[in-house]
């Protein structure tokens, strides 16, 4: 595609988007006029129209910073040289996905790379598995440790590895070929920047489930993102693929442990310390998704309460900063976007709710969530185009918001209370579809 | 239609969401907490990750996946079973929610059939009426300014006097000029027959107008006292000696005339017309603001002390002119238009209470439903109290509320309308009475209670309505001295209860002996203090026992029917011959009529006339046939 076609299609989908949102504009405010200017409507009903204008207004800012992010990052210059890029496995009991993950490294079409398999105390055979792995490759090198949990063997990694940058994978995921090269490209050409995130796709959408978590993939992380990256404030670098400078990681102290979300949690310190971090469409990173209720529900349950957790030791740590300005910056979005506008959502759902049943009020409701699954159409046609995905996700976005997108907003929302009164948790494990 | 169903499904699926997506989190903090929950059997490898990358575990997957499959033929797997529960509860929920819509769609229906039936009873009642807003442009006749009783008696003045030849009296230098040009505009706006004249007429069945700056020779002014009807015009200080002659008075050295020696001498004296209206200002247009002097007369002679007014042909039936064409019938018979000042003509008990929002007001109904206390409701809040529905009792609106609402003549229209609107559906009584507490209305609040047709006012001193003529002469107001229940709870003094209602009674004792009216009106006190309630109690038990306890709207439709009546009245000796005229069709079975001190100060003897007095001036007349009436008093 040349670049001519690459703006032409931009501004297309910029015009579209923008006809769009004129159109969810109009329909809320004819929906709700009769509502708001009645002397009948209680308060809760104009602060819910604003709410919405609002969450339009963010969704229009993110969209026109993701396409600037777009045209801004389609080329950039090869790499003079290739430095060495250590790729850490931090492994527990993972015999099963050892084997296809190192090999699936092995593949990237990057020459100089160097693989670090760190056995964290596996009970099973993986240690013996990446001892005949290292055998096998001579860029395979197996490091281990006393069990002491994912961020402590990650933080050993990275005292091991020799190379200037890290990926850091999850053991079973699946990264694209030519990831490790765009993100040298990526580090070549901004030379503030700490780190690159790549994009996590569902690799197995069996059932509605996984659709729906294939949607919140592309909407909730890959769009925000990308606006994010026009920003250079990309908030999260996913666990499952992600690209480090090394002296970055350092600076900030590496990974913690004292949180669910070590990934989100070393993310902000490198923000906050003052250093870039980007997003690459290109780089990607394919990963089993939870396909029960349960898992599902241990996952993001564990998400939300790391987020919390992150943030409250952010703010803790808050006077260690210099740049005060950025830290309280990035500190604030992180609160508002992870914790905030969730715990609206949920609360505004629940008014609806309450309108509905106890005054019998459902004159309301719908325009409420149509105002919010329009949104969600807009974006999911948005991402859609942009990742080239299928047209299933633009029909679940219609039931997005009072399904799935709703079950999360609960979640949260009890994450979010039983973080405040400090409720015990475990970890969770994710079962592998592996056979013993 | 579909917006509804379209909403019932949508609420179904977010209550759905809701159920199964709490009740599984319940599940998962439960088994995390107690620690059940422990890996099973690992499950099977698939996807296009291990299909790439790991094809000999794919493959084990697979023929192990089978073999699972076989096994579990007949069971259900937890993700079916997961589906089943979510698509049961979808449609136990939404199932649940149509039938509730669909029952609720019936009840409403039947509660519509039910209230349509209790509305079109109030309509026929003539409660709920709808009244036409008038914006009151630049363009309204002035003329709506007097009432149609005003205008009724306005007419029967100008035919009296249609015949009778007036002459306005010219100085031979014609100083006096400009003055009789006013007397002259105004026979003309009225369409009386007037003449300028440089001497007194011989004829005597006309009336002589004087306007001032006048000189006369000695001749001239022999023949003036002997004219029986004649109004000075004027105040010069110059002419009070001539005034004085005029009227029969013999002045002292030093005396000037003065309204106390003309009262002294037996000539009433006063503001036009008997101190009803004292200013006059028209809201809307350009203010006339005339103040109308002093006026004296004795039999036919009349002395005011100002002439009309030079006006244009728009302000006809103003108020002013209303004033001196009474002038001048009392020039020409003695008689007057004037009617009844109102607030003296009631010596009833009436009870308000404010009901105060948010306090408990249970005691309260069942006082007046143990007692059948006939009385007046105010709430404070602008909804009606249901709580009474069933008392059958008469509301009034809060006027305190109206005024804070603030806005625009429509906004107050339509405010006072719909408040209207709610009492009468709620009392399905008649509301036409508006009680004002702390604020004052202005003149659109008063204007659109007008086009509302409200009948009364309650706490309002004079003073309120100088600027609004409507109100001041049409319709009731309350101006007496309220006895509120507080002052006396508060009186530190009181120890008992009984103390309390007997020095209240005291009070209310002595406004019923000088026949006054008197509003009995628990405010916000009676919920408070420590026999607050039982004070309220007694004092209602008390009242109850009095026969002329009245509603209010008992009162006003008292009013209404005076208001259909003409009144005047004509003194000869110790007979005073009252004419009324009946304007309505019906028999007025009672009406009270109260003479004022002025009557009896045309008696010449003056010891006389203050004993009568002092016994009372109040007479009642009884069964006042349509059209004229005439009765003779005869004083003992």
């Amino acid at each position: 595609m040349s670049r001519l076609e690459q703006v032409s299609k931009l501004f297309y989908l910029i015009i579209v988007s923008l006809l769009i949102s004129l159109f969810v504009y109009l329909f809320l405010q004819t929906a709700f006029f009769d509502k708001v200017y009645s002397s009948n409507a209680p308060v809760i009903y104009d602060i819910m129209l604003y709410y919405l204008i609002f969450i339009l207004g963010r969704a229009a800012l993110h969209l026109l910073l993701s396409f600037l992010d777009y045209l801004f990052t389609q080329r950039l210059p090869e790499p003079e040289y290739n430095p060495l890029v250590t790729v850490l496995m931090p492994c527990y009991n993972e015999e099963v996905g050892l084997v296809p993950a190192v090999e699936s490294v092995m593949n990237l079409d990057y020459p100089n790379i160097e693989i670090l398999i760190v056995d964290d105390g596996s009970q099973d055979s993986t240690l013996d598995i990446a001892i005949e792995l290292a055998s096998r490759f001579q860029e395979v090198r197996v490091i281990t440790q006393a069990n002491s949990g994912k961020a402590a063997a990650l933080n050993f990694g990275v005292s091991q590895a020799n190379g200037d940058y890290i990926l850091c994978m999850d053991s079973d995921s699946l990264l694209s070929r030519n990831c490790i090269k765009m993100a040298i490209k990526y580090f070549m050409a901004y030379p503030a920047l700490a780190a690159v995130a790549g994009g996590v796709h569902v690799a197995t959408t069996k059932n509605v489930l996984t659709w729906f978590q294939s949607l919140e993939y592309i909407i909730g992380l890959n769009f925000f993102k990308s606006a994010q990256s026009a920003l250079s404030i990309v908030p999260i670098v996913p666990g499952p693929i992600g690209v480090f400078k090394k002296e970055c990681v350092l600076a900030v102290g590496g990974y913690k442990s004292d949180t669910f979300a070590e990934d989100a949690d070393l993310s902000m310190r490198i923000l906050m310390a003052g250093f870039e971090i980007k997003y690459c469409a290109a780089i990607r990173a394919v990963t089993e998704a939870p396909d029960s209720t349960g898992q599902l529900l241990t996952q993001r349950y564990r998400w939300s309460r790391g987020m919390i957790q992150t943030i409250r030791e952010n703010i803790k740590c808050f006077h260690e900063h210099k740049n005060k300005r950025r830290a309280a910056i990035i500190l604030s979005y992180m609160f508002f976007e992870t914790i905030l506008i969730p715990l609206i959502n949920f609360i505004f759902a629940l008014t609806t709710l309450q309108y509905a049943l106890l005054f019998g009020d459902k004159m309301f409701l719908g325009p409420y969530f149509m105002g919010l699954t329009i949104l969600d159409m807009v974006l999911s046609l948005y991402s859609i185009v942009m990742e080239k995905k299928m047209g299933i996700l633009f029909v679940l976005s219609l039931f997005n918001r009072v399904t799935y997108g709703l079950a999360l907003e609960i979640v949260r929302f009890f994450s979010l209370l039983d973080e405040v009164f400090n409720l015990p948790m475990k970890w969770g494990e994710m079962k592998r579809k592996g056979i013993s | 239609m579909f917006k509804n169903i379209f909403n019932i499904i949508l609420l179904s699926l977010i209550l759905t969401t809701f159920l199964i997506t709490v009740i599984s989190y319940i599940v998962f903090r439960i088994r995390q907490l107690a620690g059940t929950k422990k890996a099973k059997n690992l499950h099977h490898l698939d996807g296009v990750y291990f299909s790439r990358y790991a094809p000999v575990l794919e493959d084990a997957n697979i023929a192990h996946a089978q073999k699972v499959d076989a096994e579990n033929l007949d069971r259900i797997s937890p993700r079916t079973k997961m589906i089943l529960v979510t698509v049961l509860s979808f449609g136990i929920v939404l199932l649940l929610l149509l039938f509730e819509n669909h029952f609720n769609f019936r009840k409403e229906i039947l509660e519509r059939a039910n209230s349509a039936k209790v509305y079109r009873d109030l309509i026929s009642r003539g409660l709920l009426k709808k009244r036409t807003f008038d914006p009151l442009g630049r363009t309204v006749e002035v003329g709506q300014d007097l009432t149609p009783l005003q205008l009724s008696a306005k007419q029967q003045g100008l035919m009296e006097l249609s015949k009778t030849p007036i002459a306005i009296l010219l100085d031979s230098r014609s100083r006096n000029r400009a003055n009789a040009e006013a007397w002259i505009a105004f026979c003309a706006r009225l369409q009386l027959k007037c003449q300028l004249k440089k001497d007194v007429p011989n004829t005597s069945s006309g009336i002589l107008i004087i306007p001032e700056p006048i000189s006369f020779s000695s001749s001239l002014f022999k023949k003036l006292k002997k004219f029986n009807r004649v109004i000075w015009s004027g105040e010069s200080s110059a002419k009070r000696d001539s005034v004085a002659e005029l009227f029969g008075l013999t002045r002292k050295e030093g005396d000037c005339l003065s309204y106390a020696s003309l009262l002294e001498a037996g000539i009433v004296a006063g503001n036009i017309p008997h101190d009803e209206f004292s200013r006059i200002k028209v809201p809307y247009y350009d203010s006339v603001n005339s103040s109308f002097p002093f006026v004296a007369f004795k039999g036919g002679k009349v002395w005011v002390a100002q002439a009309p007014l030079r006006r244009g042909g728009q302000f006809i039936d103003r108020f002013e002119d209303y004033a001196f064409l009474q002038i001048l019938l009392h020039a020409k018979e003695g008689l007057s238009l004037t009617l009844l000042p109102r607030d003296s003509l009631l010596s009833s008990v009436s009870l308000a209470i404010w009901l105060d929002e948010g306090k408990d007001s249970e005691f309260l109904v069942d006082l007046l439903e143990k007692f059948n206390f006939p009385v007046t409701l105010i709430s404070s809040n602008n909804s009606f109290p249901h709580e009474f529905s069933h008392l059958n009792i008469e509301m009034a609106l809060n006027g305190d509320t109206l005024m804070s609402t603030g806005g625009s003549l429509k906004t107050l229209f339509e405010a006072i309308e719909e408040q209207r609107f709610s009492f009468e559906e709620g009392s399905q009584r008649l509301v036409d009475g508006i009680w004002f507490s702390k604020l004052r209305p202005n003149s659109d609040a008063l204007e659109a209670l007008r086009q509302n047709e409200f009948q009364y006012l309650v706490n309002l001193g004079d003073s309120s309505f100088e600027d609004y003529p409507y109100w001041k002469n049409n319709l009731w107001m309350f101006s007496d001295a309220d006895l509120k229940d507080s002052l006396v709870l508060k009186d530190k003094t009181i120890a008992q209860v009984d103390e309390a209602v007997e020095y209240f009674w005291t009070k209310i004792s002595e406004h019923i002996a000088v026949k006054r009216w008197i509003r009995l009106f628990f405010d916000q006190s009676l919920y408070e203090g420590p026999f607050a309630q039982l004070f309220l109690q007694k004092i209602l038990q008390k009242v109850s026992q009095e026969s002329s306890v009245r509603f209010m709207s008992e009162i006003s439709a008292h009013l209404y029917s005076l208001n259909n009546l003409v009144f005047s009245y004509h003194l000869q000796g110790r007979e005073i011959k009252v004419n009324l005229v009946n304007h309505g069709g019906k028999t007025i079975e009672q009406v009270h009529l109260f003479f004022k001190s002025d009557v009896f100060s045309l008696m010449p003897d003056t010891e006389y006339a203050l004993r009568l007095w002092a016994q009372g001036s109040v007479v009642t007349l009884k069964n006042i046939q349509p059209g004229k009436n005439e009765i003779t008093l005869k004083l003992k």
